[in-house]
């Protein structure tokens, strides 16, 4: 771990389907403010940032907007570490307790990471002596997706990827393809587990290296990444599609209109040929 | 430089005399910072703000870059010549050019010595590009260049292309003749019939006939007057221009291949048949045929087809669907104390004497933020984080 420190952004996703099995929220609250401690205390110059999201809203949890700090030295421990957990503790229990219950969603994450990748830049400008900050991004999820965020989260690679920032993601319970593709265009590590008490022991072996030094470690194997597109007729996903000259829509079959920005297809007589033969 | 192009249909020199110190005025301490930071933030807002159009783009596009490599690119009035610092410039250009438009492709083409060269083909692969330039470096510059020549190359290349594509020239124009063998005005007139798009940068000073050729194609024309200058110029170009009439539009087949497990047995990659790569397990698969490629966008050599991956399918999107801008307004009108995004808190002075806000969602941002979000990432994480918002694309 370099002499610089790094900061570390953490997205955690708090969707109401963590209430469902007893211990479960306990267990995973847990293990990420743990995490977020081990962070702050491996490195004197290790910085923080933890924001959450759920189905209504994204919140910075630490650092927090809200300012009513003690520092008062508690049980012996690093005034930094208490005033984290405070934090945390103090919007978190604020998030869950004025969420009006609507319909359950997916979690927000996109949001989450995009105001991530704001902050980052924020202390990048304004770090005096100009130096690199090392930053990297984690995010923390253990909902399901439905794909409804895709631009947002494609819009929020490439510009983390532009600035040299890394998205890790660990999933616990089902694979994410999106947070995977993510991943992988930014250069950062990507792993689902399928236990929520085995998330403590991940987080450590496998995230709390920074990116050069994780080079250096033996961690499993990348999965191939699916890079393939759902198309707009179906959402399914497809090997070989037609896309739309005008705005790029991908359609699994041929279609005499496009659906997306209303234009009509010069249909030539090769291409008629072509879906014809695909039914 | 922050005052310019006011008037476009006067030439500077015609016009008043221009008190630019003026528009600086000292604080109640006495400070020139806040006004000057105040007139640098205005004029990167009114670039951005300049560039809203979600009118039908060309995304498809086909460039030609058409570089005057004549006797003219000796001069030294860019350091530390024209050709050196041009060719700098273009290799920053290729770059970006193929981030930001992956299904795009770029072909260059020299002219000197009263003769056109093709380069390098239309391609997608901006190594071939950059390849090309490096070798540029080291040519000669002489002789007159031939403007019809170049046209004609370039045409010879660009009628051809499927209908559905924009077809566009880009021209880097240092002299102030041109050698031709005939009428340029024919050639002009062709160029005109197959749609082709001619832009025009030029290096010395404006030329009627490059300003007929602009005019008449629907391309801008545009003289440099120092480096950075001419680099923000060729910048503009990277952006697709608005789809012409003419343009048809069609349903074009492409591939989305599969990543090659690591299982997988060694095989060579197409793309790098001709520099006898060594053998490897990692790459792409074209669904069609099964040819192997080490990097995508590519077309496929065996089979004609575009292999391409969704996500660069949506990097073109932020053209399609461009974040609106926000509406800017003085701090003490919001009600924000902090920045929505960098949670930077407002403070009533220099730097956030406005702050902008979402026009969909309403949150409040700082100006950092502001020209990040529509730069970089466009998309708004304050949209992101609303439930109904984030569903259906804000942007759109």
């Amino acid at each position: 771990m370099g002499s610089e420190g790094c900061l570390l952004v953490m997205v955690i996703d708090i969707h109401p389907q963590l209430a469902e099995a007893d211990q479960h929220a306990h267990t995973y609250l847990d293990a990420c403010i743990s995490f977020a401690n081990i962070h702050l205390a491996s490195n004197v110059r290790n910085t923080l940032a933890v924001i959450a999201a759920n189905h209504q809203e994204t919140r910075f949890l630490y650092p927090s907007t809200t300012e009513e700090q003690d520092k008062r030295q508690k049980d012996g421990r690093l005034e930094l570490l208490g005033l984290v957990d405070d934090s945390i503790e103090r919007e978190l229990r604020s998030m869950v307790v004025d969420k009006h219950h609507g319909e359950q969603t997916e979690s927000l994450i996109s949001g989450a990471i995009g105001r991530g990748l704001l902050y980052i830049k924020r202390q990048e400008t304004e770090d005096i002596l100009s130096k690199r900050v090392h930053a990297r991004i984690l995010v923390v999820k253990i909902s399901s997706d439905t794909g409804g965020q895709y631009l947002n989260y494609i819009n929020n690679y490439l510009s983390a990827q532009k600035i040299g920032t890394a998205i890790d993601v660990c999933l616990v319970g089902s694979d994410c393809g999106l947070l995977q593709q993510g991943a992988d265009i930014t250069g950062g590590c990507y792993h689902c587990i399928h236990e929520i008490t085995e998330l403590l022991q991940t987080l450590i072996m496998m995230y709390q290296a920074d990116v050069a030094t994780r080079k250096k470690l033996n961690t499993p194997a990348p999965e191939a990444v699916d890079y393939r597109a759902a198309c707009f007729c179906h959402r399914s996903l497809v090997d070989m599609g037609n896309v739309c000259s005008n705005c790029l829509s991908v359609y699994c079959k041929a279609v005499p209109l496009c659906t997306t920005c209303n234009v009509i297809f010069q249909t030539d007589r090769p291409l008629m040929k072509i879906g014809k033969k695909k039914k | 430089m922050i005052q310019e192009d006011d008037d476009p249909k006067e030439y500077r020199w015609e016009s008043g005399y221009e008190k630019t110190w003026e528009a600086l005025q000292e604080d109640e301490s006495g400070r020139l910072e806040p006004s000057v930071t105040e007139m640098i933030q205005r004029a990167k807002r009114r670039k951005l703000l300049e560039r809203e159009a979600s009118v039908r783009l060309g995304i498809m596009r086909h460039v030609y870059l058409i570089l005057d490599l004549s006797q003219a690119m000796n001069e030294q009035d860019l350091k530390p010549t024209r050709h050196i610092c041009t060719l700098k410039i273009l290799d920053d250009f290729i770059k970006e050019f193929h981030d930001q438009n992956p299904i795009s492709q770029l072909g260059i083409i020299t002219t000197q010595n009263k003769m056109a060269k093709r380069h390098s083909d239309l391609s997608n692969n901006p190594q071939r590009h950059l390849d090309c330039i490096k070798k540029m470096q080291k040519m000669p510059c002489k002789g007159e260049p031939s403007l019809q020549n170049a046209l004609e190359v370039a045409l010879s290349s660009l009628r051809h292309l499927p209908p559905h594509t924009s077809r566009e020239i880009l021209i880097i124009f240092a002299a102030l003749t041109s050698c031709d063998p005939g009428e340029v005005g024919a050639t002009l007139q062709k160029v005109k019939e197959d749609n082709i798009r001619v832009s025009v940068v030029g290096l010395a000073a404006e030329l009627h006939v490059c300003r007929e050729i602009t005019k008449e194609t629907g391309g801008s024309y545009s003289i440099s007057i120092n480096d950075m200058h001419l680099k923000q110029l060729i910048d503009e170009h990277l952006e697709p221009p608005p789809a012409s009439v003419k343009m048809d539009h069609t349903l074009i087949k492409v591939g989305f291949p599969h990543q090659i497990n690591a299982d997988a047995k060694p095989a060579l990659c197409m793309c790098h048949l001709d520099d006898l790569p060594l053998l490897n397990t990692q790459g792409y698969y074209c669904p069609q045929c099964t040819a192997k490629y080490c990097d995508l966008p590519a077309e496929c050599r065996v089979c004609g087809l575009m292999l391409v991956t969704a996500p660069h399918l949506a990097r073109s999107y932020r053209h399609l669907f461009p974040l609106k801008h926000y509406s800017e307004i003085p701090l003490e009108e919001s009600s924000a104390k902090l920045c929505y995004g960098c949670q930077k808190i407002f403070i009533t002075g220099a730097a956030d004497k406005y702050v902008y806000k979402c026009r969909n969602c309403h949150q409040v941002f700082c100006f950092n933020c502001d020209i990040f979000l529509h730069e970089t990432v466009h998309s708004c994480p304050g949209c992101a984080s609303n439930p109904t918002l984030s569903q259906t694309p804000s942007n759109t």
